[in-house]
């Protein structure tokens, strides 16, 4: 079998004493005890700020006109390792382009794992995991949360997918040119 | 007799067979929108192209919806040409699609996706404005078009003319304006316009009912019949969250083909209905209070056998429901005739209109399965009419009702007072639940398992879509759990299985019919097949 | 004997030394958490009360409040008795020590036996605590405590031996007196700071490190927390404990923190004596003491956050090979030195 001698390190007798290596940690520490410099964050007083593409709490957003994105496709909820959400679509009521909504939507956000899958598989941009991870309730029911709970959570978000705007801007009339 | 080879398979046909049936006898499936095997070829969605080797043609391809097999013809489903072939139509009728898939109550069975996941391109080269139709059209109360999705197969028009048989659809404007719309001056009446819905083959046609309730890979899927008259059409139950969504019909040649009427689809609202029952209920000083369900039909028994054993059989009235299956029935007769030698039995007719389509004027789903097993008054007994005369003259003073009511009657319901005891089986509490001594909580088709008799005589499996609401169990296991406490030495019966095996040697009408069998197909009785073979 | 002599005042000084004894050990956890926080950067417990001093309290109260939870696999009696068993000797040790010239439980002749003698009982409340608890680790932690405590027994007892042959007396209180006698090498000619120069901890101070080395392994503290281990042993004999009964632990081993320190400073460090000071009455007596108890105790939490733990052969070896023949040598050069300065 292949093996390897390894050198082990002489030591001195002053270094066989231990005593000046212990000091010397010693030292260290007390300088690090002075140090005016703490990194703890006082946390309720002082905001934590979450990195980037951090995931906290799922949540719905609108679009910069207060509409409410999601379609109500179900995407989330059947791509949801834990079930944790489920969706129940309605009809939209009026003329517009866009048919269907979310009636209710429950996040269990005890059952959520903050995969972000949900977010992944929303082809509307509609559900986020925002940066919220501070919420609490005294009862299994209280922590799942509806639809708008969530979308107080999710706040607006103007860019992406806007399927409202479709048609208003294409400047066709509702049949379309004739040629 | 025309022998072709299609994808290197040899296979002889009727002349005159088209190429796509051809293909499906092989168990080859062929892409179509337009061609449905009940409906009239129309050949304008080109989807079903296939690359014709021989004999040659001017183009490689044709369409085999319409193309009649002769002797010697090549075909190849899946060769490249005919893969381009059909990419190419793919492409011109996924134009003016507005790809809305997420909102789509299609998607998951459209077969726009599924042949665009096959030969698509998953790019659009269309850089144009697409065409805007009307949307969420009402065609009737139950129905919603979507002229954006439409692809003008015209399934839903041939549907309403060759099988429906009232032309109430048609095909308006030209060229890319043309929609499907409600026929100028009419409406959509038919009693099978719903079938349009499971037609279509995009997301053009939605149900009302179904619209936005959940997306359809959330369901469950049982094979099951529908109650709702003595056809028994094969139907699919899509249940989720233990409630029942929707009722699609189930292909069967035998019963109802492709179709069912619009009355049977939507007909399961009942199912969910706040005055089910969730726990057997035993009176108890003049009130009806929640019980122990085996407790309760100990009770029942205890009734049923004390008054016997008194007055004996004669002053004991026993009504069978021709909703139950037949199992339930062979069961319950075993229990009021074998056990109990009750003679005064009877089934209550329901009837309403029917048509020389699929909708019967019998609205008992089993009746044929209830008069075979012999769920009638013997000569001289009293049957469902005297009942209340008979009560009033003292001749019946004892009643067993197994998942049936007669709420109908005033007179009959009226007459429930004076008897001494009534035990009631059922789903739910009627009026004549309410004055009955016992009530043992069954359930509705959907929640049970067994087999029924259509009007035929085919016999079709029901099998468990949801779970029971509360205590509540299949009336069979309630039945089952009578003939134990009358016959403890014997062995139980309450497995649908094991009574169907029962029956088939009590009543050699049912013999020869494998339950394990009917799970999606139907098998017919023996008589009627007697008579169909005559 | 009178009643007020041997009952009532003896009985104060019971009430007085406990009571300030235990709100010092629930300071010193707290101590413990701050200074580690502070030596890791962080700000340890600061919430409850001012700078956190009530966080102790806060957790005791944590602790009376929890679920106590006594394994099926136990044995019963001895899981109870263990906890008890290891705090209560170090409660008892604190009899003979002088906080201050008048303020002593039990001034006896054989101070320091008393202290040895009760001190190592200690160890079975570990060891009973480890048994009891029918778990391969708690195990583990009992017999490596007990197999620790009695290497350093001896090096703790070898190194006072030098103390006592220069006071002659192993009444502590006399020992204190004596470390500013200068009886020693100066004379009795000087005052004030220069006493200090007479604490034993300079006459003895291969005595000193040994019994500080010592004192350390009899207290389980870091380098040598062998019993306990976390990352070996899962925190060894405590680990089936909960609720109050880990908080008697706890309890116990701050507390024996406490007496070696007490200890330390009654032997080494010129017990509740300082420049002249003790001469304005035993509350200032008691606040020196104090004073240089706590600065011993910030010196046992300093080196626990400093220095890693040692391996079990390097424990032992260290015990027997090294401490164990100076321990003996610094019996021998203060004998000789004796002899030469004749005194």
């Amino acid at each position: 079998m292949a093996y390897k001698t390894v050198e082990r390190p002489v030591l001195t007798t002053a270094e066989k004493l231990y005593l000046p290596a212990v000091m010397k940690g010693l030292g260290l520490t007390l300088k690090y005890f002075l140090k005016r410099k703490k990194f703890t964050r006082q946390y309720p007083e002082e905001p934590t700020v979450v990195p980037e593409g951090y995931r906290g709490l799922p949540s719905l957003v609108k679009d910069d006109e207060g509409r409410v994105k999601c379609v109500a496709c179900s995407m989330c909820e059947w791509v949801c390792p834990p079930e944790a959400i489920r969706v129940i679509p309605g009809e939209l009521p009026g003329d517009d382009p866009v048919e269907k909504g979310p009636k209710e939507f429950e996040l269990d956000t005890l059952r959520c794992i903050f995969c972000g899958l949900c977010e992944e598989a929303c082809p509307e941009e509609a559900i986020f995991l925002s940066e919220t991870f501070e919420y609490c309730g005294r009862s299994r029911e209280e922590m799942i949360f509806g639809k708008e709970k969530l979308l107080e959570i999710g706040g607006v978000r103007a860019e992406g997918v806007k399927k409202w705007k479709k048609e208003a801007d294409a400047g066709f009339s509702r049949k379309g040119p004739r040629r | 007799m025309p022998t072709l080879t299609i994808d290197g398979r040899e296979i002889t046909v009727e002349p005159g067979t088209t190429v796509i049936r051809a293909a499906e006898m092989l168990g080859i499936h062929i892409p179509r929108y337009c061609w449905h095997p009940g409906l009239s070829i129309a050949g304008n969605c080109r989807i079903c192209q296939v690359e014709v080797v021989k004999p040659k043609l001017r183009f490689p391809c044709t369409v085999s919806c319409n193309l009649v097999a002769s002797d010697g013809m090549e075909i190849l489903t899946d060769s490249e040409a005919a893969r381009k072939a059909r990419a190419d139509v793919m492409e011109f009728l996924l134009l003016n699609h507005p790809l809305d898939c997420p909102i789509c109550d299609q998607a998951g069975e459209c077969l726009l996706q599924e042949y665009s996941y096959a030969v698509g391109r998953d790019k659009s080269r269309f850089d144009e404005e697409k065409v805007h139709k009307s949307k969420r059209v009402r065609f009737s109360e139950e129905i919603v078009y979507d002229g954006e999705r439409c692809i003008l197969c015209t399934r839903c028009v041939r549907f309403m003319k060759e099988v429906a048989g009232e032309e109430q659809l048609a095909v308006v404007e030209r060229g890319d304006h043309a929609e499907i719309a409600v026929a100028y001056g009419r409406e959509l009446t038919s009693p099978y316009s719903m079938n349009i819905v499971d037609l279509c083959p995009v997301g053009a046609l939605t149900s009302a009912d179904f619209r936005f309730k959940s997306r359809v890979w959330f369901l469950t899927n049982v094979p099951s019949t529908c109650t709702s008259c003595a056809r028994g059409c094969s139907i699919t139950v899509g249940a989720r969250w233990e409630k029942i969504q929707r009722l699609t019909p189930r292909e069967n040649p035998d019963v109802n083909r492709w179709w069912m009427c619009d009355h049977g689809r939507l007909n399961w609202k009942y199912v969910h209905a706040p005055d089910r029952l969730g726990k057997a209920l035993v009176k108890d000083a003049g009130r009806l209070a929640p019980a122990d369900t085996d407790e309760a039909v100990r009770r029942a028994h205890q009734l049923v056998n004390r008054f016997v054993t008194k007055r004996g059989a004669d002053g004991l009235f026993g009504l069978v429901s021709a909703r139950l299956t037949n199992e339930e029935i062979f069961l319950a007769r075993e229990y009021l005739a074998g056990v109990a030698g009750v003679k005064n039995l009877d089934v209550r007719p329901r009837t309403g209109e029917g048509d020389d389509f699929l909708i019967t004027a019998d609205k008992n789903p089993n009746s044929l399965g209830a008069s075979l097993i012999g769920i009638a008054p013997e000569e001289g007994a009293v049957g469902l009419e005297g009942f209340a005369e008979a009560v009033k003259a003292g001749r019946i003073r004892g009643a067993v009702f197994f998942g049936e009511d007669v709420d109908h009657d005033p007179e009959a319901l009226a007459a429930l007072d004076s008897l001494e005891f009534l035990v009631v089986m059922d789903y739910h509490l009627t009026e004549t639940a309410r004055k009955a001594d016992v009530v043992l909580p069954g359930v509705t088709w959907a929640e049970k398992e067994g087999t029924i008799t259509n009007v035929d005589g085919w016999v079709s499996r029901l099998n468990r879509a949801i779970r029971p609401p509360g205590e509540a169990r299949p009336d069979l296991s309630l039945l089952g759990g009578l003939l134990a406490a009358a016959r403890p030495e014997e062995e139980g019966l309450d497995r649908p299985e094991a009574v169907f095996e029962a029956l088939g040697k009590a009543v050699p009408a049912f013999a020869g019919i494998r339950y394990a069998d009917l799970y999606s197909r139907s098998g017919r009785v023996a008589v009627k097949a007697a008579a169909a073979a005559d | 004997m009178t009643f007020w002599t041997d009952v009532f005042w003896p009985a104060i000084k019971i009430l007085i030394i406990l009571n300030a004894v235990l709100i010092l050990v629930a300071l010193l956890v707290w101590a413990e958490r701050r200074i580690s926080a502070f030596i890791q950067d962080r700000l340890g417990p600061n919430r409850v009360g001012p700078a956190g001093l009530l966080q102790s309290f806060a957790d005791l109260l944590k602790f009376i409040f929890k679920e106590d939870v006594t394994p099926g696999h136990v044995n019963k009696p001895y899981f109870v008795l263990a906890p008890a068993l290891a705090v209560m000797p170090a409660m008892i040790a604190l009899a003979v020590v002088p906080f201050a010239s008048t303020l002593i439980i039990a001034d006896v002749d054989i101070g320091i036996l008393f202290v040895f003698a009760i001190s190592s009982l200690g160890v079975y409340g570990i060891t009973i605590g480890g048994w009891a608890s029918n778990n391969k680790y708690s195990l583990l932690g009992g017999i490596r405590s007990s197999a620790q405590m009695i290497s350093y027994e001896i090096c703790l007892g070898l190194a006072v031996i030098g103390v006592f042959m220069l006071s002659r007396t192993l009444r502590l209180q006399t020992v204190v007196e004596m470390q500013g006698d200068g009886i020693w090498l100066f004379g009795n000619h000087y005052g004030g700071f220069a006493k200090i120069l007479d604490w034993n901890v300079f006459k003895q101070p291969l005595g000193f490190l040994i019994f500080m080395i010592a004192g350390f392994a009899e207290t389980n503290r870091l380098p040598f927390d062998l019993p306990e281990a976390e990352q070996e042993l899962v925190a060894g004999y405590h680990t089936e404990y909960s609720s109050m009964k880990f908080a008697l632990f706890f309890l116990g081993e701050y507390a024996a923190m406490f007496v070696m320190s007490a200890v330390a400073v009654t032997l080494f460090l010129g017990g509740w004596t300082l420049f002249g000071l003790e001469e304005l009455g035993w509350f200032v007596q008691l606040l020196i003491f104090l004073g240089k108890v706590l600065a011993l105790l910030f010196f046992f939490i300093w080196v626990r956050w400093t220095l890693p733990r040692f391996r079990y052969d390097q424990l032992m070896r260290l015990g027997w090979q090294v401490f164990l023949p100076l321990g003996l040598l610094n019996i021998v050069l203060t004998g000789v030195l004796k002899l030469i300065f004749k005194v």
